[in-house]
């Protein structure tokens, strides 16, 4: 018999209060697993999207972050646009590996619809450094025919399967006129968690050939053409323009140089640091939401070890002859003092292992739904966090069980041992 | 050895001068235990008989440090109890005193086996397995077939035996056993005190009995009374 047995003892001759207190701290704990998964989710998730290329060339008159988020996440609208002529040149810069043109300004049934060629299946990888083109039901788009390409929640909210046509519609924010031109859905890629599973693919090619994109690509908002910069004499590209530019580079440290270079020199577009925008995302807009978020957690939390502290209070006076019974046995102050707090402690482990249990069904119900909704892989299986709200509950648990433990060792042992039961 | 021999030549309880107060409600003092002197040995049994009132009961706590005496000295097989601090009258307590209580106090949630076992939880290097001690203690009481009962399970006889393994599972130097008959009736009570003096004899432990009855107190040849704020009478 030790102490441990006797508080585990303890708890079982109270089922009903243990199991109230247990699932108090359970929900807690499973709440905490929830936000904690679902925080860091969408943080890989903002840094797996912004991973895909070393720099973007964007246009010059809008910020960093827009870029951003029109040309990698697709929520924003294109600043502008850019020549031609800087896509053929970064083609031809030696430190370039791979650039992929991106033409925006339309959308289907509330995707955005995305001008771009076959390089950006190939350059652009899921969270597990996947190329997001492989695995394409079906196949990827002929760069010079009427044939899309759509990301897995677009295919399944759109209702489009292999051979299904589209038209799209004018405008990144939808409710624009319908173009007549048509596109044959000839691949559904497979669900990557990115950004990608939102929108609609179509090739470069055919995006200069709807009615009216011809002499640019971006045509959604008045304002945005730069047409000041189109210089006569070049060859037929020249009247086409491009949203913005993904460009891998041939090693990482060409990444800030490159970065300075362009963004002293070059005539037509700016340099965007995808990640150093995401992390400024992260930090400034989802950062103070997952503080309130684990700051709710936290309140839940300690809600759980105020309740531990008050059931353990209260039955401190039923167990004052139990008290003064162990000290007569030889137990000291320093025993009954550590049986109250491990019984506390004990509270909130099992309450964290419950917690953990039902943190894990829930991610496992939840991971489907929200990869395929939202393109968040939630990880219901256990990681070091886990072990450390473990420890932080057992932390809890013996702040919470101090001040009983303190209250139950000033027992007065001669007095509970004669008085009447 | 010289320390551990004076330990076993010493007796098992030695009282000098011990005096023991509580206050009234008036803001006075009330002489609620004066023992000038007793030694018990060991292998000895003692009975101390008084009206309600004359501090048997607190005479056991202050022998067992649950209370620390007024004045006075207290010592347990050699060592002194009074004037130590409170942990360390739960340290020696622990190696020296078994106690019996009148309502047994077995803890409701364990079995007769973990009731028995718990007595010696709290002994420090006591140098036997507690479960084992307290498997033979219990089967020395009768009870062999009955340590996987918890004392709801078990009749008022059977728990005072389970109170009386508990007490001595851990060869204790001086058993303390308050009233242990009070709640048995005439046969219980006889066969609970046959139980008490024979395991304590066997032990090896000086037994101090605390009782009002008159057929108990007839068993033990040495006896004393106390009397309610006077001295105690040889």
């Amino acid at each position: 018999m030790n102490l441990l047995q006797l508080a585990w003892l303890g708890l079982r001759r109270r089922p009903v209060s243990t199991a109230l207190t247990v699932l108090y701290v359970a929900l807690g704990a499973a709440l905490a697993l929830v936000v904690a998964r679902a925080h860091a989710a969408t943080d890989a998730s903002f840094r797996d999207a912004a991973r895909g290329y070393d720099l973007l060339l964007a246009p010059k008159n809008g910020s960093g972050l827009q870029a951003v988020l029109a040309t990698v996440f697709y929520v924003d609208e294109p600043a502008g646009t850019l020549p031609w002529s800087v896509y053929e040149e970064l083609q031809k810069d030696p430190r370039v590996k791979a650039v992929v043109p991106y033409a925006m300004g339309d959308t289907y049934a509330g995707h955005r619809v995305v001008g771009t060629t076959r390089a950006h299946f190939e350059v652009l990888t899921d969270g597990s450094k996947r190329p997001i083109g492989e695995g394409v039901t079906g196949r990827l788009f002929d760069e010079q025919a009427f044939e899309a390409v759509v990301g897995s929640l677009a295919a399944r909210t759109g209702g489009l399967g292999l051979g299904a046509e589209i038209q799209v519609s004018h405008g990144v924010r939808g409710g624009g006129a319908q173009h007549a031109e048509r596109w044959k859905v000839v691949g559904v890629l497979r669900p990557t968690g990115t950004p990608q599973d939102r929108a609609v693919f179509i090739p470069l090619e055919t995006f200069y050939k709807i009615e009216g994109h011809g002499g640019g690509a971006s045509h959604e908002e008045p304002g945005h053409e730069e047409s000041g910069e189109e210089e006569p004499g070049h060859d037929e590209h020249d009247e086409r323009r491009l949203s913005a530019l993904g460009v891998r580079l041939g090693a990482p440290h060409l990444r800030l140089t490159a970065f300075a270079e362009w963004r002293d020199t070059h005539p037509h577009a700016q340099p965007v640091l995808p990640s150093d925008e995401v992390l400024r995302l992260l930090d400034d807009v989802v950062a103070p939401l997952s503080r309130v978020f684990r700051g709710a957690v936290g309140l839940v939390l300690l809600v759980g070890g105020l309740g531990i502290l008050v059931g353990l209070y209260n039955t401190l006076q039923g167990r004052r002859r139990e008290i003064a019974v162990l000290r007569a046995l030889g137990a000291r102050p320093g025993h009954v003092f550590a049986l109250i707090v491990l019984e506390a402690v004990l509270l909130c482990l099992l309450g964290g292992l419950v917690g953990l249990a039902l943190g894990y069904g829930t991610l496992a119900a939840l991971s489907s739904h929200a990869l395929a909704e939202y393109g968040v892989r939630l990880s219901p299986s256990p990681e070091i966090f886990d072990l450390w709200l473990l420890v932080g509950l057992a932390g809890l648990g013996s702040v919470a069980g101090a001040f009983p433990a303190w209250r139950g060792l000033k027992t007065p042992v001669a007095e509970n041992l004669t008085k009447e039961a | 050895m010289p320390a551990l021999a004076d330990g076993l030549r010493a007796p098992a309880l030695r009282i000098r001068g011990l005096k023991h107060w509580f206050a009234d409600p008036e803001g006075g003092r009330v002489l609620a235990v004066d023992v000038p002197e007793l030694d018990l040995a060991r292998g000895e049994a003692l009975a101390v008989t008084g009206a309600s009132g004359s501090g048997k009961t607190t005479l056991l706590h202050l022998i067992a440090g649950l209370l620390p005496p007024a004045t006075g000295t207290i010592e347990i097989a050699g060592e002194a109890m009074s004037g130590r601090a409170e942990t360390g009258r739960d340290r020696l307590r622990a190696r020296h005193i078994g106690y019996v209580f009148q309502a047994f106090h077995l803890l409701p949630a364990l079995t007769a086996l973990e009731n028995v076992a718990l007595g010696m939880t709290f002994r420090p290097a006591a140098g036997v397995a507690p479960r084992a001690a307290a498997r033979a203690a219990l089967a020395r009481v009768g009870l062999g077939d009955r340590l996987a009962h918890r004392p709801g399970q078990l009749s008022t006889g059977q728990q005072q035996r389970v109170a009386i393994a508990r007490a001595l599972a851990g060869r204790p130097t001086l058993v303390l056993a308050d009233e242990p008959t009070a709640s048995l009736d005439r046969a219980r009570g006889e066969a609970c005190l046959d139980l008490l003096t024979g395991f304590a004899s066997e032990c090896g432990a000086a037994l101090l009995l605390v009782t009002h009855d008159p057929a108990a107190l007839a068993r033990f040849p040495r006896r004393v009374t106390l009397e309610a704020g006077a001295e105690m009478l040889p």
